[in-house]
C-alpha cells in the first residue's frame, strides 16, 4: 500500500514534471489542425485500445491493421487497456512526450481532455471520416468541444437492455416478451412464484450500486434533459432531487427490493457472472453481457433473450444511457497523421460492419437497420440506442472516481433502505460542487 | 544501510597501511566511504527529494484540473489558498478520523495476534513450524489488490463463504446478512481483516526470528524459579523482541496509516463515504478527480500527521532504551 500511494504520488509529481518540460504552448483548446497522412515508411504506430476489443472483435482490429500497413507501409502496435482507473493512465500518457498516436476512451472522460487542448482537432478531416455524417447525437456530443469542433471519433456505442432466461419465463408460463411495466412485473411475480425453491433467486437482479440503471428509472420520469445537473449560464444546479427523477428512482428500489436478492453494496461489474450460476432470470445489461454469460455458462446458450427495458410511465421505453467509446490522436502524438489514418480505417464502414455482426451497436445511424437485421437482441440494443437516451453532463470536470462513486454510494444506500431524497442530496451536493469547479 | 554496506570496504582499506599504526586523521583513502556512499545518496536525492519538492510547490498551486496540469501557463501560486480549503472541508477531517482509529484498530490486533502465533510457533514441532511458515509466505506473495478482491467475494451477501459459515454456526439470520452495507461494520470489521490478514507474514517471520535469540537457559531458568508461561513471555521473552516489536509497530502504523489498495478493491474501486481513510480520500477527491493541488495539501497534512506520531513514538521507544 505504501508503494501504491509512492507510485500515486510520483506519478502525479511525474505528470507536472513532464507537463513543464514538454509544453511550450500555454493557452487551452488551441491545438492544432489534424490532417491525415499516409506516408509511413518505417515508421510504427501505438494505438491504446481497450480490451473488449480483443475479446469481443478482435478480427475488426486485425482487418484494420493490416489495411493500414497496406495502405501507409508503417507498423502498427496495440497496447491492450483495461477501463480500471483508465483516467489516471491516460493523464499521465497524454502530457507525456510518448504519447500513444491513438487512444480509445470512454464517452464519459473525454470532456476533460478536450478542455485542456490534448487532442488533435480533427474537424477538417471530418468529411474523410466514413458515415460522419450520421454519427450518433450523443456520441458526436462527447467528441466536440463546446464550440462545435470535433476532437474526437466516435466509435462504438453501448445500451442497456433486459436480458432475461427465456426457458424460465415460459416454464413460469410466460412466453411473449414483456413491453409495458406492468406486463414486466406480472411476469416476474410469475417467475418468482415457480422458483421459490431456489436459493438466493433474483426474478430480477439489480445490483443497488448500478447508477447507470437507477439513474435511467430516474430518466424515465424526469426526462434526459438536464438530467443529474443542467447548466445554465456556465452554473451547474442539480436535478437529482427533483420530485419527478425521485419517482422515477422509487420505482427501481421497489423493483430492488422485491425481486432482487443480495445486492444492495455491491455494483453491475458482475452481474453476468452472477446470471451464469443459473439463480437469476434477468438482468438489466449491456449486450455483450448476455454473451459472456453463455460463455461462462455453457448449458445458457440460446436461452437468453433482450428486449428494451419498458418504461415505468406508461408506454415505450425507458431512456437509458448511451454509453461507448471514443477514439482521439493525443497532441503530442509522434505521428498524429498516421494516427488519425489509422482511426479512419478503423471505424470506416468495412470495420464498422464487421463489429456490428459482433454485436455493438455502431458508431452511426446509417447501419443501424444493419446492426437490428442481426439479431433479435441486437434489435432491442438499436431500438434501446435510436430512443431517448440521456449523458452524464457533459462538463470537464465531471470525475469517475468523484461523481460516479457518489452516485453509486447514493443509489447503493437507497436499495440499502435509506430515504431517496436524503441520499440523493449528498450526491448532487458532491456533483454540483464538482461541476463548479469548486 | 549504505552506511553499514560501505564499512567493510573502508576497513578493508586499513591493512593497506599497517606501518602507520593507528591510521592518521587524513589517511590514505578515508573518501572511500563517502564515495561510496555518493551514487546511492544522489539516487535517494533524485527519487526521494526531488518529487517532494515538487509536491510542496504543487500544493501552492492552482493545479485543480487538467486543464491547468497540461497547461502550465495557466498555473499561479495561490498561497495557503488550497490549504484554507482543503483544511475547511468537513469530509477531509472525517477521513483523518476514520484513519486514526482504523490504523489503531490494525496495528493493536495484528501485533497481538502475531505475537501470539511466533509464540505458538515455538513450541510446535518443525514440521508444523515449516508447514506454518511456508504458508505466510504464499499470503505475503498475494498482492493487496487480490486480497480486497478475494475477501470481497468472501464476504458478499449472496452465496458468500463467511456468511455461510455463520449460517451453519447457527446465526440462522446471517446467510444473506450484508457485510459492507454498514461502513462501520464494512471497515472495522471486513476492511480490518483484509490488512491484518496482509500483515501477519512479514510481523509473525520478524517475531519469530527474534524469539529464536530469547536463550532457553533464561527460559528454562525462569521456570525453575516459578515463573508461568505468562510470566516468563512478559519477564523473559518480550524484553528480547522488544527492539523489533518498536520497529514493527512503526513501521505498522506507516503502512495502515496509508493503506488504500485493499479498500479501494474491497470496495470495487468505488469505496463510499464511509470507507474513506485518508489514502482512499485522497484519490477519491485528489489525483482521481484531477484536484491536483488539492491532493497534495492532503499528502503533506498526511506526512505531517505521521511524523508526528511517529517522532513521539520514537522519543518513548529512546526513553525506556535508557530506562533499561
Amino acid at each position: 500500500m505504501k508503494r501504491k500511494f509512492a507510485a500515486a504520488a510520483a506519478l502525479a509529481t511525474a505528470t507536472v514534471l513532464s507537463a513543464a518540460a514538454c509544453s511550450s504552448s500555454g493557452s487551452s483548446g488551441s491545438s492544432a489542425q489534424g490532417a491525415l497522412s499516409t506516408d509511413g515508411k518505417g515508421k510504427t504506430i501505438t494505438v491504446w485500445l481497450q480490451q473488449d476489443a480483443k475479446n469481443g472483435w478482435d478480427n475488426v482490429v486485425t482487418s484494420a491493421v493490416s489495411e493500414f500497413k497496406k495502405e501507409t507501409g508503417a507498423d502498427v502496435k496495440i497496447e491492450w487497456q483495461t477501463w480500471n482507473n483508465y483516467s489516471t493512465k491516460l493523464d499521465t500518457a497524454l502530457l507525456s512526450g510518448n504519447a500513444p498516436d491513438a487512444v480509445e476512451l470512454g464517452n464519459t472522460q473525454t470532456a476533460k481532455y478536450i478542455a485542456a487542448g490534448s487532442f488533435v482537432n480533427l474537424s477538417g478531416v471530418k468529411s474523410k471520416f466514413d458515415n460522419s455524417s450520421s454519427w450518433l447525437d450523443s456520441l458526436t456530443a462527447s467528441s466536440e468541444s463546446p464550440d462545435g469542433q470535433l476532437y474526437a471519433i466516435p466509435y462504438y456505442a453501448g445500451v442497456r437492455t433486459l436480458i432475461y432466461r427465456t426457458d424460465l419465463f415460459s416454464a413460469a408460463g410466460v412466453t411473449t416478451a414483456p413491453t409495458t411495466m406492468a406486463e414486466l412485473t406480472a411476469d416476474l411475480d410469475k417467475v418468482e412464484a415457480a422458483n421459490k425453491k431456489t436459493k438466493n433467486f433474483s426474478a430480477l437482479y439489480l445490483p443497488g450500486q448500478d447508477w447507470y440503471v437507477g439513474t435511467s428509472f430516474g430518466a424515465d420520469t424526469y426526462g434526459t434533459d438536464g438530467l443529474i445537473a443542467k447548466n445554465s449560464g456556465g452554473k451547474w444546479t442539480g436535478t437529482l432531487t427533483d420530485p419527478n427523477f425521485i419517482k422515477g428512482v422509487q420505482t427501481w428500489a421497489d423493483l430492488q427490493k422485491k425481486y432482487s436478492v443480495g445486492g444492495a453494496s455491491v455494483n453491475e461489474a458482475d452481474q453476468d457472472a452472477r446470471m451464469a450460476k443459473g439463480n437469476i432470470a434477468a438482468i438489466v445489461g449491456l449486450g455483450w453481457e448476455a454473451g459472456s454469460v453463455t460463455t461462462d455458462n455453457k448449458a445458457l446458450t440460446g436461452k437468453l433473450a433482450e428486449v428494451a427495458l419498458p418504461s415505468a410511465t406508461g408506454s415505450g421505453t425507458a431512456p437509458q444511457m448511451l454509453g461507448g467509446s471514443d477514439l482521439a490522436v493525443p497532441a503530442k502524438a509522434k505521428n498524429p497523421g498516421l494516427g488519425a489514418e489509422f482511426l479512419r480505417i478503423f471505424t470506416d464502414t468495412a470495420n464498422q460492419k464487421l463489429l456490428l455482426a459482433k454485436g455493438a451497436i455502431p458508431n452511426n445511424k446509417t447501419l443501424m437497420a444493419a446492426f437490428e437485421a442481426t439479431s433479435p437482441a441486437n434489435k432491442a440494443a438499436g431500438e434501446a440506442a435510436s430512443g431517448k437516451t440521456w449523458f452524464i453532463p457533459n462538463s470537464q470536470y465531471w470525475s469517475q472516481a468523484s461523481d460516479e462513486t457518489a452516485l453509486a454510494t447514493a443509489f447503493g444506500a437507497i436499495a440499502g433502505g435509506a430515504d431517496p431524497t436524503q441520499s440523493l442530496t449528498t450526491a448532487q451536493t458532491t456533483i454540483v460542487n464538482d461541476l463548479n469547479g469548486s | 544501510m549504505t552506511v553499514l554496506d560501505s564499512e567493510p570496504a573502508a576497513t578493508a582499506e586499513r591493512p593497506a597501511t599497517p606501518e602507520a599504526g593507528r591510521p592518521p586523521r587524513f589517511a590514505r583513502g578515508w573518501y572511500l566511504p563517502y564515495a561510496l556512499i555518493l551514487p546511492a545518496a544522489l539516487l535517494l536525492i533524485g527519487i526521494m527529494g526531488y518529487p517532494l519538492v515538487q509536491l510542496i510547490l504543487l500544493a501552492f498551486q492552482n493545479t485543480n484540473d487538467f486543464l491547468h496540469l497540461a497547461n502550465p501557463a495557466l498555473v499561479k501560486y495561490v498561497g495557503f489558498d488550497t490549504f484554507q480549503k482543503v483544511l475547511s472541508t468537513p469530509e477531509f477531517w472525517q477521513s483523518v478520523e476514520r484513519s486514526v482509529i482504523f490504523t489503531a484498530e490494525v496495528v493493536a490486533l495484528s501485533i497481538v495476534i502475531a505475537l501470539a502465533v511466533a509464540a505458538l510457533l515455538s513450541r510446535v514441532s518443525g514440521w508444523v513450524r515449516v508447514t506454518v511458515l511456508t504458508v505466510l509466505m504464499f499470503v505475503w506473495a498475494v498482492p493487496a489488490i487480490v486480497t480486497g478482491t478475494l475477501f470481497r467475494w468472501m464476504f458478499a451477501n449472496s452465496s458468500g463463504v463467511i456468511d455461510y459459515i455463520c449460517y451453519l454456526l447457527g446465526g440462522k439470520g446471517m446467510l444473506n446478512h450484508d457485510w459492507f452495507a454498514s461502513p462501520t461494520q464494512g471497515l472495522y470489521v471486513v476492511a480490518a481483516a483484509v490488512v491484518v490478514w496482509g500483515a501477519l507474514p512479514f510481523l509473525v517471520l520478524g517475531f519469530h526470528a527474534a524469539m529464536t535469540q530469547v536463550p532457553r537457559e533464561l527460559l528454562e531458568a525462569a521456570r525453575l524459579d516459578g515463573a508461568g508461561p505468562l510470566q516468563s513471555f512478559r519477564h523473559v521473552t518480550l524484553p528480547v523482541v522488544r527492539p523489533f516489536l518498536g520497529i514493527a509497530t512503526a513501521l505498522s502504523f506507516i503502512w495502515d496509516f496509508q493503506v488504500f489498495a485493499q479498500i479501494e478493491s474491497l470496495r470495487a474501486n468505488t469505496p463510499e463515504p464511509g470507507y474513506q481513510t485518508i489514502g482512499v480520500y485522497l484519490y477519491a477527491k485528489g489525483i482521481g478527480s484531477s484536484h491536483y493541488s488539492n491532493s497534495a495539501v492532503m499528502s503533506i497534512v498526511m506526512i505531517l500527521l505521521m511524523l508526528t506520531v511517529l517522532v513521539l513514538y520514537i522519543r518513548q521507544v529512546l526513553r525506556t532504551g535508557e530506562q533499561d
